[in-house]
């Protein structure tokens, strides 16, 4: 069944139709979910709060104001960011104006290094390798380069899902891969070459 | 996925922006590579995937069944069914007040002429009163226009209209909507000490048969026996409760598993993939390429399959449920168990004589084995005793030479 009918007839109360747009979205939402926080229990409890919370919005969805996977991606980052905005520390003078966009992404990328929080033991590595550089980037910039290279979501997405037109939404990831594509090590590139990206 | 293929296709999006980052390809590639072959496993786990649907699905039943009113709050309706309605309840309104009123100056009395329905929308509408019915309609229309607004307001003043459209709605009808009837796996386990265990095995065998069940499973020794009964779920107390009887308990347990959501869910997913497949079907009859075809047919297997799957996944929990199983163990007492009959004298000679003639047959094979293995080795040793020492003898002639030629020397 398509997208839109599927959506439809959710919302007329469907019980079938929710679940099948739960089978297509459970896994994405979890992914995008665990790509912020890093944590499986942290990105499954907000997955379903995000689903819950989607369910009970159900009727406050309008085609006409966006798609579906948006509004409920769009979900699942306020319940992000509400979880965040608990951890996230005190802000310093010097990183004032960078913060207002900052509060909008909360994600496990750009906690400070003290913060107290939880990380997959697998993924505290990954999360030290990667956080260097990912965490350089404004919180828009990594938002979107995650959108489109782990999310995998298509511009058009993310345009809506940021608020922004697709071409800039294009231009930005450019410009945040320019900047990645400078600060990343040799090491790295080396040890990716090679398949061993612990070595970085 | 193929990573490369999609380094490729996030180039070309770059180079549509910007032709002059063709000249840093190579760093672009593996700056992508790089975040790519580090993204997180992300790997929802299954079971709180399923479990998650679950709740989900019941708190949606819960929701759009509007509880014990069956009043969907999920489901717009039309707006002119919904005026169509809420103008009936108005006008039924007006007819009950206008009886009441009439009956007030001796006109016909409520009970004669008002029907029960019109009671009920009455009460419905309560205290808003027929002066209100038609705003609250309008009101119940306008929830179903902005539903972000409290749903409980529409199901206050306006419940009557509502319920009553959910009444002359056949849309809530609907099978997906409905909570569905609870679908509960049954099962139980009994240990029970019996005075015989052939006895007790033969009248719980009785027993499921007569309920329409039966023993599905039986291992049995000389003092302990273990069976599983299965019953129809119907019969399943009646079942525990007459194997209980048939000796003391030792220990008993219960347990009960919901899977109504699961089975709901198989369904679910069942006709879903039913739909795709009727799809898949009007595309292959248009479809006139070879490779189309192909791709069709190739969809068309494997959703035949998947459903094939889910559809045997369902039957299995359906039967569990249709069926109940008790695994009844049986023992004897304890001291029963070790009591063994004492044999009598006659037994004991037997015994005697048997012990008695397995032992000359015993001893009957040790001869003849021996035999078997004394005379080769016999004749082997006679063979070198006339080599060595007899009518050849090697050995005795060298000895006299060496003998002989000492006694010349000296």
């Amino acid at each position: 069944m398509e997208l839109e009918r599927l959506v439809r007839e959710a919302v007329r109360g469907n019980r079938r139709a929710f679940g099948e747009l739960y089978d297509r979205y459970a896994k994405r939402l979890y992914a995008y979910l665990y790509y912020r926080t890093l944590n499986r229990e942290l990105a499954e409890d907000l997955a379903a709060e995000a689903f819950l919370n989607a369910l009970e919005k159900l009727l406050s969805f309008r085609p006409e104001a966006g798609s579906f996977p948006a509004w409920l991606y769009g979900i699942a980052r306020h319940a992000l960011v509400d979880h965040f905005r608990g951890q996230r520390p005190a802000v310093s003078l010097d990183g004032a104006g960078e913060t207002a966009g900052a509060a909008e992404y909360g994600d496990v990328w750009e906690l400070a290094d003290g913060a107290d929080f939880t990380l997959d033991v697998l993924e505290r590595d990954r999360w030290e390798r990667l956080k260097p550089h990912l965490a350089a980037l404004s919180a828009e910039a990594r938002e979107i380069i995650i959108l489109r290279l782990w999310d995998e979501l298509p511009y058009r997405q993310i345009a809506e899902l940021t608020g922004k037109s697709e071409a800039a939404c294009k231009m930005a990831f450019s410009r945040a891969l320019n900047v990645l594509r400078q600060s990343m090590p040799l090491l790295c590139l080396v040890a990716w070459l090679l398949a061993k990206p612990s070595a970085c | 996925m193929n990573p490369n293929l999609d380094i490729e296709r996030i180039l070309a999006d770059l180079y549509a922006i910007d032709p002059a980052l063709r000249a840093e390809e190579e760093a672009l590639k593996k700056a992508i590579g790089e975040l790519l072959a580090n993204r997180p496993g992300a790997k929802l786990d299954e079971g709180f995937e399923r479990e998650l649907k679950q709740r989900l699905l019941e708190r949606f039943t819960q929701t759009a069944g509007g509880g014990i009113g069956g009043t969907s709050r999920l489901r717009p309706r039309p707006r002119w069914l919904i005026r169509v309605v809420g103008g009936l309840g108005a006008a039924a309104a007006l007819v009950v007040v206008g009886l009441a009123a009439g009956s007030l100056v001796g006109g016909p009395r409520y009970g004669d002429m008002a029907s029960p329905s019109v009671a009920l929308d009455q009460m419905a509408f309560g205290a808003a009163g027929s002066a209100f019915a038609s705003e609250a309609s309008e009101a119940s229309a306008k929830s179903y226009d902005e539903p972000a607004a409290a749903p409980t307001a529409s199901r206050g003043a306006t419940g009557g209209a509502a319920d009553a459209l959910g009444r002359i709605d056949g849309g809530l009808a609907d099978a997906a909507v409905v909570s569905p009837e609870r679908q509960i796996i049954r099962s139980a386990a009994l240990e029970l000490e019996v005075p015989a265990i052939a006895a007790a095995r033969d009248r719980l065998v009785v027993l499921a048969r007569g309920l329409g069940g039966f023993v599905s499973e039986q291992n049995e020794t000389r003092d302990y026996a273990n069976i599983t009964l299965s019953v129809p779920q119907a019969a399943f107390d009646a079942a525990l409760e007459g194997s209980s009887g048939m000796g003391s308990v030792l220990s008993r347990s219960v347990s009960a598993q919901d899977v109504t959501y699961q089975i709901a869910d198989y369904g679910d997913r069942i006709a879903n993939r039913r739909e795709l497949l009727a799809v898949y079907r009007s595309y292959l009859s248009n479809a006139r390429r070879l490779e189309d075809i192909l791709e069709i047919e190739n969809r068309l297997n494997n959703l035949t399959y998947e459903i094939e799957g889910l559809d045997g996944q369902r039957t299995s929990l359906q039967r569990l449920v249709a069926y109940s199983t008790i695994v009844v163990s049986l023992r004897v007492p304890y001291t029963a168990a070790v009591e063994y009959p004492r044999d009598g004298l006659g037994q004991k000679l037997a015994r005697l004589f048997s012990g008695l003639a397995e032992a000359a047959e015993d001893g009957l094979i040790f001869l003849v084995g021996a035999l078997l293995c004394a005379v080769p080795l016999a004749l082997l040793a006679m063979g070198l005793w006339i080599l060595l020492f007899g009518r050849i003898g090697l050995l005795r002639r060298a000895i006299r030479r060496a003998r002989d030629t000492l006694r010349n020397q000296s």
